[in-house]
């Protein structure tokens, strides 16, 4: 016995300890980080709670367009309802097999049960060394009951075991107003799919996740669930809010709607994304939360169009979060956080609810009346003492609150018409409305314009070419009489004096081709000024370059992009075959000329900016910018107008309604203290079958002509009518809903 | 004072080994403070196992004492007696104890729980001590060798019958390192220790409970589906070590434990409380004082002269040493879970009286340590 082997075993031992302390600072320092976050997750729980969405309300600040509503889902807590479920894992390691078998087995043995009525039924059997996985069974469920043979173990299983869930379910159905069939096989799907779920974290938490029995529920059911609600284990109401939109047919472009979030969306704004238990926690951990936050629901829906998602930021709230510290049972021991959700902006539009809805009215019965089979109109009304938007309207548009519905949507996709489009902020060729805007352009003397008493000769056609012609013979025309009767050889002869530049300035000048509306999205539509063929043709070989180059880059990749190239490759095409078009024509002619001078031909400017032309001679040169909602601050756009012109534009226009192109008995508007100008764009013939393809129809005004309130301008795309004729009945209209509102003339 | 008695004193003071007595003082101390973080409920307030560790940690003292008194030998001795004794109460548990988590490790008396094994520990280490000594040289031959296997064999197996796998594993290092301090042939153990190796697959097959495979089984894959009870007390008490980090979350201030996620946090898993509130440094500390305990018992061990003396020590340093790596290993995931106790710092009247009682004879073995070795009249 030496000394030696004593302080070799105490040697021993304290490299035992020193062997401890190394795994201690492993984990002290090494996995602190890992270790402490799961901690602070095993005791923080984060409850995140909705904010409500802002209205959108008409100018009275009163009558909402869209609002949130609060509606009551009735959910059903499965892990409550069917306590067979928690025996399915276990049963999947005791017999080791998948957990669909077991899932299947114990679903086999629900339908067994419940045919022969038996006491017990015969489930497995284990060997004898699995008992400890047998006797975990046995602890899950009382229904189940192991026995001990000499052999094997024996699994029965009693009707306890789905007592819960059958009850549940019969009483359910009815309250339901379903069958009690319908109800199993739903709650059976949405068990299976969360066992194909591979992963065992999220398959708890789809089991924590409540199933959605009935969204949104009619108030009889909520109350009939809830009266039951104590003797059904696992059923429950929970509210939420819903967009709902109190008139789903006014302006539907303008107002738009809400969308579930892209996994694209998801992946961008993953940084503050929340879905209640993980991910709260996750930005908890990092940082300390304010109320500034710009917290987002994972499932909270961002707006998709029109003003829902123009202005999501405003009309979004922030969701509140709440933390709170759980003990091992879940109990709630301590409150870390508490912010309140806040709540959405509400919105407030220059809309007048009447004027929109007759607006909508007119142009359908104009459509109906005078369209083509895939006819679409627009109509704006704006307000000239602050540029608010009273009547911004699109047909046909669709059911904000259905539309969603399988059959609708399949039936508004397929429409022609097409009625998702919003025509009132997309660029049309304006016809005979833009030789206003040409009145003033032309006769602008400061830059060598005509005299405001120039006259030309009209003798129905022009000299040079056949083309370009009159609907009449206007004989010696002035200005008045050349807007009154819209003489195209008055300002053809005008424009060859002229030439472009002017109208070119004269758009500029009250913002025309660019978009109008702070806010709105609005098309910018195009102007031309001079040179702008050539530009175009320089656009497109830029283009050309700009995509070979892409393509020439994809290529040169390992794996190149196939989805990626081919979309190269076909703007690739679309550019070359443009260009090879304008390569023979890139200079404006005098024709080209003309035909922008009377708004047909490359220009496209949209409803709005025509009623912009219309403000322009109605307020005599002191615009309001065009606004559609109540916090965009009130701005005029002065233009000097030459008095003369003036005078005689008005004149014009004026006489328009009284003996011009709209003054006809039948339009109507002869009655109304309006003044105005049709426009007919031709969109030239269908090269295939040589017919002339349908119109694009106009009417712009103001009203009343005296002492102009209101400016507007409504278009009817495709149509074998003329201007006069489809859109003065619609003028006619909304001017009459107007005064009838208002109250006077 | 009479002149003789203050020799006397003077002497005994000088032979008494105060730094023992201090560290196991301290240790006692850490206990009772750590009880206390450890005692606390989700809602605040407090099990009473701080008030009731002190009355242990009191009477443990007095065991110390008393145990310190006796003169060893006389002990020895009597060592067939206290072993016999041993093994009764051993079988009597086996026949009247208390059923608890399935196995009957306790006497339940009302007021306390007596577990016989805890003790039988000790009465191993007094056993093995004297027979060996005794048997002096015989050590090295396969008779004496035998002799203690079978010593110690006897309560092995009554501590598996229980079942209390932990307990009666801790059997094997103690009687090794006994047996091995005593200067057996490395031969003999390396034979022997190979042949424990070779018959574990039908130790496995044929005497292991289920329950005690699932343990080793959740031990070998700790994160897998197989989430056990074990693996998860294991997981636990890493997270709160970890989040204890370097400087802990400070007293009473840890978050696995007041909030129920730690279980058996006074008792097994103590050492979770610790690190988690006081973090790398408070743990390593702690581990340096058992460090610097091991070092004054292997002093102790080196000064004495007697033989049955010395392996005493050494078995008791043994017991302390083994049950301070499983305790600790169990609480950082490195050994499965067992219910060993961390020695003098868990909560538990009869592992820490057991252990101070031990402790008592290694600071009596002290006091001896000056007579003389008096070979047997043979």
């Amino acid at each position: 016995m030496s000394a030696r082997r004593i302080r070799f075993l105490v040697t021993l031992a304290l490299l035992l300890l020193a062997a401890l302390s190394v795994r201690l600072y492993h984990l002290t320092v090494m996995r602190h980080g890992e270790l402490r976050e799961k901690a602070e997750k095993r005791r923080r729980r984060a409850h995140v709670r909705e904010a409500r969405r802002g209205k959108i309300l008409c100018r009275d600040g009163v009558t909402a367009l869209a609002l949130d509503r609060p509606v009551d889902d009735v959910i059903l807590d499965l892990t409550e309802v069917d306590p067979s479920l928690s025996l399915v894992t276990p049963l999947s390691y005791a017999l080791q097999v998948e957990r669909a078998d077991a899932l299947a087995l114990l679903r086999a043995a629900r339908r067994e049960l419940a045919a022969s009525g038996a006491e017990e039924l015969h489930l497995a059997d284990l060997p004898l060394e699995r008992k400890r996985h047998a006797q975990r069974l046995a602890q899950r469920s009382e229904a189940l009951r192991c026995e001990l043979g000499p052999q094997r173990i024996e699994l029965y299983l009693g009707p306890g075991a789905f007592e819960v869930r059958d009850e549940a379910c019969a009483r359910l159905a009815p309250l339901l107003g379903r069958s009690k069939a319908q109800l199993e096989a739903e709650l059976d799907a949405a068990v299976d799919r969360i066992h194909e779920n591979e992963r065992r974290d999220e398959r708890i938490a789809m089991w924590r996740t409540p199933h959605v029995l009935q969204a949104a529920a009619s108030f009889d059911v909520v109350a009939r669930v809830m009266e039951r609600a104590f003797e059904i284990p696992g059923v429950a109401i929970r509210r939420r809010y819903a967009r709902f939109y109190p008139h789903p047919d006014v302006a539907p472009h303008l107002i738009g709607y809400l969308g579930l979030p892209t996994p694209a969306e998801q992946v961008k704004d993953a940084a503050r994304l929340l879905d209640g238990d993980r991910d709260a926690l996750g930005l908890l951990l990092g940082e300390r939360v304010t109320i500034e936050h710009d917290f987002r629901l994972r499932d909270e829906p961002y707006g998709r169009r029109g003003v829902e998602a123009l202005r999501d930021r405003d009309l979004r709230g922030t969701p509140g979060i709440e933390v709170v510290v759980r003990d091992a049972r879940n109990k709630v021991r301590e409150v870390l956080l508490d912010l309140e959700p806040r709540d959405g902006r509400d919105l407030v539009l220059t809309l007048d609810l009447h004027l929109q809805r007759a607006t909508q009215a007119a142009l359908q019965a104009a459509i109906e009346a005078e369209g083509t089979e895939t006819a679409g109109a627009a109509g704006v009304v704006i307000d000239l003492a602050d540029g608010g938007i009273l009547a911004l309207a699109s047909y046909p548009g669709f059911d904000l609150n259905r539309f969603r519905e399988p059959e609708l949507y399949r039936a508004l996709r397929e429409d022609p018409r097409k009625p998702f489009l919003h025509r009132a902020t997309l660029g049309f060729a304006p016809g005979s409305t833009w030789k206003i805007l040409n009145a003033f352009a032309l006769h602008d003397r400061a830059a060598g314009g005509l005299s405001p008493s120039w006259t030309a000769e009209c003798t129905g056609r022009m000299p040079d070419h056949q083309r370009f012609k009159c609907d009449g013979y206007h004989a010696r025309t002035d200005l008045v009489e050349a807007i009154e009767r819209s003489c195209n050889v008055y300002f053809f002869k005008a424009a060859d004096e002229v030439g472009l530049e002017n109208q070119k300035r004269w758009a500029d000048l009250l913002g025309l081709g660019r978009p109008q509306v702070p806010g709105l999205g609005d098309s910018g539509g195009f102007v031309p000024g001079p040179g702008y063929k050539g530009e175009r043709y320089a656009q497109f070989l830029a283009a050309i370059e700009h995509w070979e180059q892409r393509i020439a880059g994809l290529e040169a990749q390992a794996e190149p992009d196939a989805k990626a190239l081919a979309d190269a490759k076909r703007r690739l095409e679309h550019n070359q075959y443009w260009a090879s078009r304008w390569s023979k024509d890139q200079h404006e002619s005098k024709f080209d000329v003309r035909n922008l001078v009377i708004g047909q031909g490359d220009v496209q400017v949209s409803p709005i900016q025509v009623a912009q032309i219309a403000a322009l001679v109605a307020t005599e040169g002191t615009v309001p910018t065009p606004r559609i909602y109540q916090d965009t601050p009130v701005e005029f756009r002065q233009v000097d107008l030459d008095r003369a012109v003036l005078a005689k534009v008005k004149q014009g226009m004026r006489q328009v309604v009284t003996q011009g192109t709209a003054s006809k008995r039948s339009i109507g508007l002869y009655r109304l203290d309006v003044a105005g100008k049709t426009g007919t764009a031709e969109r030239g013939s269908d090269p295939e079958t040589g017919e002339k393809r349908p119109y694009v129809a106009w009417f712009m005004g103001y009203y009343p002509a005296q002492r102009p309130e209101i400016a507007f301008a409504f278009v009817v795309d495709s149509t074998r009518g003329h201007g006069g004729g489809v859109c003065g009945p619609i003028a006619r209209q909304v001017l009459e809903a107007y005064r009838g509102e208002e109250g006077i003339k | 004072m009479s002149n003789r008695a203050q020799v006397v004193l003077a002497r005994e003071a000088s032979r008494f080994p105060g730094t023992l007595l201090g560290v196991c003082l301290l240790l006692l101390a850490i206990s009772v403070i750590v009880l206390k973080s450890a005692s606390l409920r989700p809602d605040g307030s407090l099990n009473p196992y701080m008030q009731r560790q002190l009355i242990w940690a009191s009477l443990g003292l007095a065991v110390f004492f008393g145990a310190s008194l006796i003169p060893y030998p006389k002990l020895g001795r009597r060592a067939w007696i206290v072993y016999l004794l041993g093994l009764a109460s051993l079988g009597a548990v086996l026949l009247l104890g208390t059923k608890v988590n399935g196995s009957r490790r306790w006497f339940d008396l009302g007021v306390v729980r007596i577990q016989p094994s805890e003790v039988m520990k000790y009465v191993l280490v007094i056993t093995l001590a004297h027979v060996v000594a005794r048997r002096g040289e015989e050590i090295k031959t396969w008779g004496g060798l035998c002799e203690a296997g079978v010593i110690s064999a006897i309560p092995f197996c009554f501590v598996m019958l229980q079942p209390d796998l932990g307990t009666s594993l801790t059997f094997l290092p103690i009687a090794g390192a006994i047996v091995f301090a005593a200067g057996a042939r490395l031969l003999h153990l390396g034979i022997l220790a190979g042949c424990a190796l070779a018959s574990l697959p039908f130790a496995w097959i044929f005497v292991f409970k289920d329950y005690q495979k699932d343990r080793v089984l959740s031990f070998l894959t700790p994160t897998g589906e197989r989430a056990l009870e074990g693996a998860y007390q294991t997981n636990q008490s890493m997270i709160a070590i970890g989040n204890g980090g370097l400087w802990g979350r400070g007293y009473m201030h840890g978050t696995q434990g007041p909030l129920g996620f730690l279980p058996e946090r006074h008792t097994d898993f103590v050492f979770g409380v610790i690190g988690e509130d006081f973090g790398l440094v408070g743990a390593a500390a702690l581990l340096g004082l058992y460090g610097y305990l091991i070092c004054v018992l292997g002093q102790i061990a080196q000064r004495t002269r007697d033989p049955e003396g010395r392996l005493l020590v050494v078995g008791v340093t043994a017991i302390l040493a083994t049950q301070l790596a499983v305790n600790v290993g169990m609480a950082m995931g490195l050994t499965p879970v067992t219910g060993l106790t961390l020695p003098l710092i868990s909560y538990g009247g009869s592992s820490l009286v057991a252990a101070m009682c031990g402790f008592g004879l290694a600071a009596s073995v002290a006091r001896h340590r000056v007579r003389m070795f008096v070979p047997n009249a043979e």
